[in-house]
């Protein structure tokens, strides 16, 4: 059958990696306060909300692509009150205006009580774009995606994309020095641990295949064939991008890795509802 | 108490005729793809040695499914722009104009009632003939059936007419969405929950 799920492969894809990126290039920069005096790391607080807004931007667009009749999709605001669709699109767009914001006030104001609270904005708005997310997919009638192996592969793409971008972002923007370095040592640090998490997860919850996944408790169709080897590759992709980092200090590399990792176990993931 | 109308289906006379289907499409003018009744073919079973002998113990029966306009509508609930509404009597309807064509409710409802009209990038569904029951009388496919094995109404008096249940071999568990449909189930279902059998007619639905 004609896989036609692409756009919203990488909406989720790249709107759980800005969601990421959030988290690790704004929490820490603007919310810590130790971390909020470091030198160095100024250019850092425009370009971290910077890149939020590509990402987000990029993942709206392919989400176009998704939709019927696209030059209707602001309806899709309408029922934020009952649909967590409606709930996740609401959620994403008071991200990226929060986060366009961040990155302008960052440019005139870097350390004012007005980004320090635009910041709390964007992390929470973030957050809600990655909890309603989930919601949409954790639906009874896919007894397949109704299971917490559902949030915890959304939020783990989020963790594992959003500190490696961050670490990279780091290396590139900023003035170089001890701080700087420190900043992106720390970042690197996280994407060890978040993909080591990640790998786990994978294992023991990744939809339908993971350990504890839910299996389909009412099969009316034979399951497509090859979803086991992806599955697999996307394991290996996600070992390797480990190895990249752990081992070599290769970010670039273990972001493209983890990337192509994550669409292929979003891939997988589409794939499993059998229908009726 | 409201009335809410839905479907009685007679699964242990359904001849697997597609009548019903085929009335649907023409009275609604359905594009190729789109299909809002659909008959499932199911067949499940294996061989079974009785001694020197190989038996057969097949199940195979048909059912009969369109939108069972639910009590508790998944996709009504999710539906982000609210194209997806309830009529008074139970009847649940697309508005053709609200909907921006993101096919949740394809994933939402556990039947498949949802088609999506690809040359419209819309959703559509059964609206159990709205405009002939408004007209007082009934719906193509019921008018259609040459078994009889189909029926429509208020559920509460489908359920005290025919009896039934909604908790047949293939379908879901009815406590999803509880369902406007009672099934007289085929003498096969029971046992071909048991052996997991499965729709073989896919490409047809």
């Amino acid at each position: 059958m004609k896989f036609r799920e692409w756009p919203l492969v990488l909406f989720t894809v790249l709107g759980q990696a800005a969601a990421g990126a959030a988290l690790f290039l704004v929490l820490p920069l603007y919310i810590f306060p130790d971390w909020s005096a470091i030198r160095g790391v100024d250019a850092l607080r425009i370009a971290g909300p910077a890149a939020v807004v590509v990402l987000l931007g990029a993942a709206a667009v392919f989400s176009l692509f998704h939709l019927g009749r696209p030059q209707r999709a602001y309806k899709a605001l309408a029922k934020s009150g009952s649909s967590w669709l409606s709930r996740e699109i609401t959620a994403e767009l008071i991200f990226g205006i929060a986060s366009a914001a961040l990155a302008a006030l960052s440019w005139k104001m870097p350390r004012s009580a007005a980004s320090i609270t635009l910041s709390v904005l964007v992390v929470a708005e973030a957050g809600a774009f990655l909890y309603s997310m989930a919601r949409i997919y954790t639906i009874k009638a896919v007894p397949v995606w109704f299971s917490p192996a559902t949030p915890v592969s959304f939020f783990s793409t989020a963790l594992v994309l959003g500190s490696l971008i961050g670490a990279i972002l780091s290396g590139m923007v900023g003035t170089p020095g001890p701080d700087q370095a420190r900043f992106q040592s720390g970042l690197g640090g996280a994407a060890v641990i978040t993909l080591g998490v990640a790998f786990v997860a994978a294992i023991l919850y990744a939809p339908r295949f993971g350990i504890f996944a839910r299996k389909e408790p009412f099969p009316v169709a034979p399951p497509v064939r090859g979803l086991a080897l992806i599955q697999a590759m996307r394991l290996a992709l996600l070992g390797l991008a480990l190895a990249f980092v752990g081992f070599g200090s290769a970010l670039v590399p273990a972001l493209a890795a983890a990337f192509v990792s994550e669409i292929l176990g979003r891939f997988v993931f589409y794939s499993l509802p059998a229908g009726f | 108490m409201s009335r809410r109308l839905g479907f009685f289906v007679d699964a242990s006379s359904c001849s697997g005729c597609k009548a019903c289907a085929m009335a649907c499409r023409d009275k609604n003018d359905l594009p190729s793809g789109v299909r809002w009744r659909r008959v499932y073919e199911i067949a499940g079973g294996s061989w079974r040695r009785e001694g020197e002998a190989w038996v057969p113990e097949l199940v195979a029966y048909n059912l009969s499914i369109a939108c069972n306009h639910c009590e508790k509508p998944e996709c009504l609930d999710g539906c982000p722009s609210g194209a997806i509404r309830r009529r008074e009597d139970g009847i649940v309807v697309i508005d053709r104009e609200n909907c921006l064509g993101c096919r949740y409710c394809e994933w939402a409802c556990p039947y498949g009632a949802p088609q999506y009209d690809e040359e419209a990038g819309i959703m559509t569904k059964c609206d159990l003939c709205a405009d002939l029951v408004d007209a007082g009388t009934s719906p193509a496919c019921v008018r259609a059936c040459p078994m009889r094995a189909l029926d429509f109404g208020d559920i509460e008096d489908l359920r005290a007419k025919h009896g039934g249940t909604a908790d047949v071999h293939p379908l879901p568990p009815p406590e999803v969405t509880q369902p406007s449909l009672t099934v007289r189930p085929h003498r096969d279902a029971a046992k071909a929950r048991e052996k997991k059998g499965l729709i073989t007619n896919r490409e047809e639905t």
